[in-house]
C-alpha cells in the first residue's frame, strides 16, 4: 500500500549576491525527482554529498520553508493517510500540522539536534505536550515506555543530554521521533556520526521498532553497506536526480547506471582480498549543482556518455527489474 | 616484509596524559610499536581510543597544557623525538615525517594561496630560490592529480571542493619528500569515490619513494583491508592487538576486535538480519575499568579480567594479542 507518493518534485535554492542580496542564481538541488513509499518498507537514499538526498528528505517532512527563505518547491508529495489523500508539498504550516505527528524525522548529529537545556524526559515529552490531548501522568507513563522501547533506563530520564554518549543521544532521538505514534521517520545519516560498534546497536534499534510499529523509512545515508542492510530498495541519486531504483539486492549485486556502478565500486570492503581492480575509477569531480550540465547530470564524468547526452535528462525506464535514467545500458562488454 | 628489517620508527611506552578538571585522563597510556620501511601501517580504533593522540606525540603536537607526554620515546632514525628541542622537531616536521588530517578546510589557511601555502613549506626547510619552490609547488599539484596546476597555484582554498582540498594537504605534506606520512582520518571527510581516489593517491605517491612509510590512523576497518600491511588495533589508550592486515580479518583474537569485524554488514549477509553488537559503549578515559581496558563490554571476560591486564603477547609471528584467553 502506497504511503508517500512524490512526483517530479523540484526544489531550488536561491543564491544571493551583492550589496542587496539580490538574487543572482540558483541551486536546482532536486531537479525532478520521483518515487514512492510502501507502508513497512525502507527506502534507502544514496548519493554522494550534494546530489540532493538530504533536501529530498526535508521536502518530504515539509521543513524546507522554514529552513530556507525564498526555497522554490514544485511537484507533488501525496500523502496517503487513513482519511484520504493530501499534497504535503503546497501546505502551510498551519495545515501542515496535523500531519507533523505522522512524519517524524532522526537527525544525523546527536549532539545539535538535542536541546542541551532539557532533560531527557522534557525532551521526549515535548512532540506528546504538542501533538496529543493527554494528561501529564499519561505524558510520563508514555515517556517511560518510549525510554525502556530504546533501551534506556528510568533514572537516565532525569539527565541532560550532554551526560550520553553519541549512541545513547540517538537512541534519545529515536524515542522523541516515535512520540507521536508516527507512520513514516525520516533518517538523515542517523548512524554516520557513531562509532562503528555502536552504529549495529541503532540499527538494530531501527530494525525492531519497525518490526514492533509497523514504521516506514526513508532512510537517507552515504555508507552504502549499512544502507543495504537496512533497506527493501535503494534509490541512487546524482545532482538531483534519481538514476537508479530498484530492489536493494538487485542495485547493490548488479547496478545498471554508470554511476551506480562506479559507486559501488567505490566502496571499501572489509576484505584484505577483495580484487583491487574491481573499481571504476570516475574522472574528476562532482560539478557544482549551481553549473549543473544540461541533459544527463552524469554525462561530464560518465564512461560510456555519448554526445546525445547532452541534449535531455533521460527519464528512468523499466529494465532489469530495476529503474534506470540511462537509455545506454544494459550495454554488452561493460560488466 | 621481514622483521628484521631496521625500523623507521620506534614507538616505546609512550604516555600521553591530559589534564582535566575530573582528573588525569590517560589518552594514550604505554603504547609500543614499530614502523618499517615501506610498509602502510593501520591503527584503528573507536572515537577516545588514543589513535590521533598517538600521531599528535609523535610530533610533539599535543597541546600543553592541558597534555603533557608523560613518559616513553619515540625513536626515528636513532634520535629521540621527545628529547629534541623545539628548533629540532620543526625540522623534523614536515621534513622528515608530515601529517595530514582529517579536515581539509580547517587544516588549510583561508586567506592564502594554496601555492604560497605550498612554497612556505618548501622555503623553509630547504635552500632554494623561490623560483625553484614555485616549480616545485607546481609539480607537487600535478603529483597529486589537480588539473592545469599552474594556473591553480592562484586560487585560495575556498575554490576547491573537498577532495581537491585533500590532494591539496596531501602535496603540502610530501612537498619535502617526508619519509613517513602520518594520515589521521584523511578520507572521513570525503564521498566514496572521492575516498577511493584519494586512498589509491597516496599509495602511489608512496611506491614512487624508496622506504617512504604511512601511519593511516582510520575507524573504518574496509579502508584498512584494503591499504595496510599491518594493523594495529586501539582501545582505552592502548594497543589491543597487531597483525598483519589478512591475519587480524581472519584470525582475530582479541574479542574486541572480534566484535568489531562481526558488527559490520557483511556484503553476502541476509538483509534485515540482525547484526552483531559489542554491547554497552565506549568507556570514558577519566573512567578506565583497572584491569583489561574492554573489559565492561567483552562476551568473554573472566574474574580475574576486572582487576589484572595482561601484557602484549607473540602468539604467532608478526601477531600481538592483549588478552588473557591467549595467555599459557
Amino acid at each position: 500500500m502506497k504511503l508517500i507518493e512524490v512526483q517530479d518534485l523540484r526544489v531550488r535554492f536561491p543564491v544571493t549576491g551583492g550589496v542587496f542580496a539580490r538574487k543572482i542564481g540558483e541551486v536546482r538541488a532536486v531537479d525532478g525527482v520521483s518515487f514512492t513509499l510502501e507502508r513497512g518498507e525502507t527506502l534507502g537514499l544514496v548519493g554522494e554529498s550534494g546530489c540532493g538526498k538530504s533536501t529530498v528528505g526535508r521536502a518530504v517532512i515539509n521543513i524546507l520553508r522554514s529552513m530556507s527563505h525564498g526555497v522554490e518547491i514544485s511537484g507533488k508529495i501525496l500523502y496517503h493517510h487513513k482519511n484520504g489523500v493530501v499534497d504535503l508539498a503546497g501546505l502551510s504550516r498551519s495545515q501542515m500540522r496535523p500531519y507533523r505527528s505522522d512524519i517524524q524525522m532522526i537527525f544525523q548529529d546527536p549532539y545539535s539536534s538535542l536541546n542541551p537545556r532539557m532533560t531527557v524526559n522534557q525532551i521526549v515529552e515535548e512532540p506528546l505536550k504538542i501533538h496529543t490531548k493527554d494528561s501529564a501522568q499519561g505524558r510520563r507513563r508514555k515517556v517511560a515506555e518510549l525510554l525502556g522501547k530504546v533501551g534506556l533506563t528510568a533514572e537516565q530520564s532525569n539527565r541532560y543530554p550532554h551526560e550520553f554518549s553519541g549512541g545513547q543521544r540517538q537512541r534519545i532521538g529515536i524515542a522523541r521521533a516515535l512520540a507521536t505514534n508516527p507512520q513514516i521517520i525520516i533518517a538523515d545519516e542517523p548512524v554516520s556520526a557513531l562509532d562503528v560498534s555502536i552504529q549495529a546497536q541503532v540499527i538494530n534499534l531501527m530494525m525492531d521498532l519497525q518490526d514492533e510499529f509497523q514504521l516506514s523509512y526513508i532512510f537517507i545515508a552515504h555508507d552504502l553497506s549499512v544502507v543495504r542492510h537496512i533497506s527493501d530498495r535503494i534509490a541512487v541519486m546524482y545532482l538531483g536526480n534519481i538514476v537508479e531504483v530498484g530492489p536493494a539486492e538487485l542495485i547493490y549485486n548488479a547496478p545498471l547506471h554508470p554511476y551506480s556502478r562506479a559507486l559501488l565500486s567505490a566502496v571499501p570492503r572489509p576484505d584484505p582480498d577483495a580484487p583491487k581492480d574491481r573499481r571504476i575509477q570516475l574522472g574528476g569531480d562532482v560539478p557544482s549543482p549551481l553549473r549543473k550540465p544540461s541533459g544527463c547530470a552524469f554525462r561530464t564524468r560518465c564512461p560510456i556518455a555519448r554526445p546525445s547526452c547532452a541534449d535531455a535528462v533521460p527519464p528512468l525506464e523499466e529494465k532489469e527489474g530495476r529503474w534506470v535514467a540511462c537509455p545506454w545500458v544494459p550495454q554488452s562488454g561493460l560488466s | 616484509m621481514s622483521t628484521k628489517q631496521t625500523p623507521l620508527l620506534q614507538v616505546r611506552n609512550l604516555q600521553t596524559h591530559f589534564k582535566t578538571e575530573a582528573g588525569w585522563a590517560k589518552a594514550v597510556d604505554g603504547v609500543s610499536f614499530d614502523i618499517l620501511p615501506g610498509e602502510v601501517i593501520g591503527m584503528v580504533g573507536e572515537s577516545g581510543s588514543g589513535k590521533s593522540v598517538t600521531a599528535l606525540s609523535i610530533l610533539r603536537l599535543i597541546p600543553d597544557p592541558p597534555g603533557k607526554i608523560i613518559g616513553g620515546s619515540v625513536l626515528y632514525k636513532g634520535q629521540d623525538l621527545l628529547k629534541l628541542s623545539w628548533e629540532e622537531i620543526r625540522h623534523v616536521r614536515g621534513n622528515e615525517i608530515s601529517m595530514i588530517f582529517q579536515e581539509p578546510m580547517t587544516s588549510l589557511n583561508p586567506v592564502f594561496t594554496i601555492g604560497m601555502q605550498i612554497m612556505e613549506v618548501i622555503l623553509e626547510h630547504n635552500k632554494v630560490s623561490r623560483k625553484e619552490a614555485f616549480d616545485r609547488s607546481v609539480r607537487m599539484l600535478e603529483l597529486v592529480g589537480i588539473p592545469g596546476p599552474a594556473s591553480r597555484m592562484n586560487d585560495y582554498p575556498h575554490q576547491f571542493s573537498g577532495g581537491m582540498r585533500q590532494r591539496v594537504m596531501i602535496a603540502i605534506a610530501l612537498a619535502c619528500d617526508p619519509s613517513l606520512l602520518i594520515a589521521d582520518e584523511p578520507t572521513t571527510a570525503l564521498d566514496v569515490t572521492i575516498q577511493a581516489q584519494i586512498l589509491e593517491l597516496m599509495l602511489k605517491v608512496k611506491d614512487e619513494r624508496k622506504d617512504a612509510a604511512i601511519l593511516l590512523i582510520t575507524h573504518n576497518l574496509a579502508v584498512v583491508a584494503e591499504t595496510c600491511h599491518r594493523v594495529m588495533v586501539m582501545y582505552g589508550g592502548k594497543i589491543q592487538e597487531i597483525a598483519p592486515v589478512r591475519e587480524l580479518f581472519k584470525n582475530p583474537l582479541h574479542p574486541y576486535t572480534k566484535g568489531l569485524l562481526a558488527s559490520l554488514p557483511a556484503v553476502d549477509e541476509k538483509r534485515h538480519s540482525r547484526l552483531r553488537t559489542i554491547p554497552g559503549n565506549v568507556p570514558s578515559i577519566l573512567d578506565l575499568p583497572a584491569g583489561c581496558k574492554f573489559v565492561t563490554r567483552c562476551p568473554e571476560r573472566l574474574e580475574k579480567c576486572f582487576t589484572y591486564e595482561p601484557e602484549l603477547i607473540e602468539v604467532s609471528p608478526g601477531h600481538w594479542v592483549r588478552c588473557v584467553l591467549v595467555e599459557k
